[in-house]
């Protein structure tokens, strides 16, 4: 986007230089002109002359970087406002574009003498001169601060929406996951009473006390599992992404789902792709659109008669560059129209629905670079998202 | 042979399964498992008193689902259900179609063998009876049914001229009949007699409140 935004000014400014080598009388206001439209858009232009020693940047440039009205500009003057951090990249930028005499354009930050750090977007280029040696360095730069800000603030919005809807789908599932780690605590007491209950009655067999034990160990793993899938799942701020596979994902939420379904008297059907790529995604993150998917067309079926009442799952790979994953439920179906509609903020056909779920899962999916999608489906609907197979590192071959 | 004790456990959980089934061994009982309720009504019809620990939640046909199967199937299993999460109308629910008790996951064991221990006095009570009931029904179908007005009467308390009355026919007859009834239903007084009306489900003639 900054690229548009960037070259027009260039083109100008080029222009500009042009007409300031002919001495023209209205190169003022034309620099004028300039300046009052820099302003408003955060541009700094600039020009270095070397074979006539002359500088110039305009007056907003001068405020963003800080430079006196009339200190004359070197890279060396450039760079030492350079953040320290990103200092090297910079010169070692601008070194490349004077070596090939191509544009140059570079991301940074700039660490003004108050502590500000502000983000900017230069693009400059060398002017040669008709000997082929450097005659000029022109160049613009942009104030991105207000963007980058807006965008890492967006991305905590939607990191803390994210969470705080998988909070509020923990709430739902609360009581399904209570049943969970009921039933491998239910065997561990059985089996320890049953074992105190044996020892009364005499000296134990060996066998049946090695496979008690085995049991309340491998129980107590699973309510242990259970309790780190609960904590992983609301976790705040787990980012990374590693190579899945979907299938898992599936199976995973249908475990934590288990007991909500069977209260809801739904079957769930799975038809998965016996073998599939593996995706690179945030595997929490997939968890919740699933689960959003599965708990959306639970509601869905609230009104469906409980013979019908079923979800299928399934996964399929296409052309083996994306993966789907598709939830089909047979309850009232989308409303008519605008399909789309229901994955917009703030709308839902529930009646205690705050309406985010959905916005959410299409975000996420997004976000992995993949496409969500819902349709009618002769008795109910179908909700699918797609995802990018991760390519393989590239094999080379051997002559 | 007489039949043992049997403690059949309905979960679709294995751990459970696994867990409960060692505990009621544990405890002296033979023990069954199943992993659904369908499982379980595939099983051949026991003789014996049975307890059923049967969890609420399953897929397919749940726990009380199967309590009402089993209602219809006229079978005397007692039940004691066990749930991950009690939530009252489902309790309420299972106590009035006659569960001997309703526990919460993960419950004291101690609590557990004694509500089992509870369920099966009741299955073994509820044997004996039926047993009682069959057999006072086996006597009374003996009975021709002149006999059977007959008994009826005796029952309602009345004397033989009062039967005789209501039969249209001798005091004599209704004496023979009378005598008949008795050696036939093994009795020798009409308290005897009365009793084995009711564990046979015999009503007598009209309701005494009528005359």
């Amino acid at each position: 986007m900054f690229l548009i935004v960037m070259s027009v000014p260039l083109l100008l400014l080029a222009g500009l230089i042009e007409e300031r080598s002919k001495g023209a009388t209205t190169l003022r206001e034309r620099e004028e002109r300039i300046s009052l439209a820099a302003e408003s858009a955060n541009l700094a232009f600039w020009s270095i002359n070397f074979e006539r020693k002359e500088s110039w940047m305009s007056d907003k440039g001068r405020a963003i970087f800080n430079f006196r009205p009339d200190e004359g500009l070197s890279r060396e003057l450039f760079l030492s406002r350079v953040h320290p951090e990103d200092r090297n990249a910079v010169d070692e930028a601008i070194e490349r574009a004077r070596a090939s005499s191509q544009t140059f354009e570079f991301e940074y930050r700039l660490l003004r003498p108050d502590g500000d750090i502000r983000w900017l977007i230069s693009r400059g280029r060398y002017v040669s001169n008709d000997d082929g040696g450097v005659r000029e360095l022109i160049g613009v730069a942009i104030d991105i601060t207000a963007q980058v800000r807006a965008d890492l603030q967006l991305d905590l919005q939607r990191e803390e929406m994210a969470r705080m809807s998988r909070v509020s789908s923990m709430g739902e599932l609360t009581a399904s996951l209570a049943h969970e780690l009921n039933q491998p605590l239910t065997a561990i007491a059985s089996n320890a009473a049953a074992g105190r209950r044996f020892l009364a009655q005499g000296p134990p067999e060996t066998k049946v006390f090695e496979e008690l034990l085995a049991d309340v160990a491998a129980d107590a793993r699973r309510a242990g599992d259970i309790i780190h899938g609960i904590h992983h799942f609301v976790r705040k701020g787990e980012g990374t992404r590693r190579p899945i596979n979907l299938n898992e994902i599936v199976r995973e939420v249908l475990r934590l789902l288990h007991s909500d379904l069977l209260g809801r008297g739904t079957a769930v059907e799975t038809e998965l792709a016996p073998s599939l790529p593996v995706v690179d995604a945030n595997p929490v993150q997939l968890q919740q659109v699933l689960l959003n998917l599965l708990m959306n067309s639970l509601e869905a079926m609230q009104s469906t008669s409980a013979a019908k009442r079923r979800i299928v799952i399934s996964t399929t790979c296409e052309a083996n560059s994306s993966v789907a994953v598709s939830v089909r439920d047979y309850g009232n179906g989308l409303p008519a129209g605008d399909v789309d509609k229901v994955f917009s903020h703030f709308y839902s056909t529930k009646p205690n629905g705050m309406g985010m779920g959905l916005t959410i899962v299409r975000s996420i999916v997004e976000a992995h670079g993949g496409k969500l999608r819902a349709e009618n489906v002769g008795e109910g609907a179908r909700f699918f998202f797609t995802l990018p197979v991760t390519r393989k590192p590239e094999t080379r071959e051997v002559a | 042979m007489k039949a043992k004790k049997l403690v059949c456990v309905v979960d679709d959980d294995q751990s459970v399964r696994r867990g409960l089934g060692r505990l009621f061994k544990s405890a002296g009982y033979a023990a069954e498992t199943f992993a659904s309720a369908e499982d379980y009504l595939a099983r051949e019809i026991f003789e014996g008193p049975i307890c059923l620990v049967l969890d609420v939640r399953m897929p397919g046909l749940n726990g009380l689902g199967l309590q009402e199967a089993l209602e219809t199937r006229g079978a005397c299993e007692q039940i004691v259900f066990i749930t991950g999460h009690g939530d009252v109308p489902t309790a309420t629910r299972a106590m009035k179609s006659g569960a001997v008790d309703f526990l919460t996951k993960p419950f004291d064991d101690e609590e557990l063998i004694e509500a089992v221990k509870r369920a099966l006095e009741r299955a073994q009570e509820q044997l004996r009876k039926r047993r009682g009931r069959r057999e006072a029904r086996g006597l009374v179908d003996k009975l021709t049914p002149r006999e059977f007005d007959v008994f009826r009467f005796v029952i309602l308390g009345l004397l033989n001229k009062q039967i005789a009355a209501e039969l249209h026919t001798a005091e004599k007859t209704i004496k023979v009949h009378r005598g008949r009834v008795m050696q036939k239903l093994r009795v020798t007084s009409v308290p005897d007699l009365v009793r084995i009306s009711q564990r046979a489900g015999v009503a007598p003639a009209r309701d005494a409140a009528e005359d």
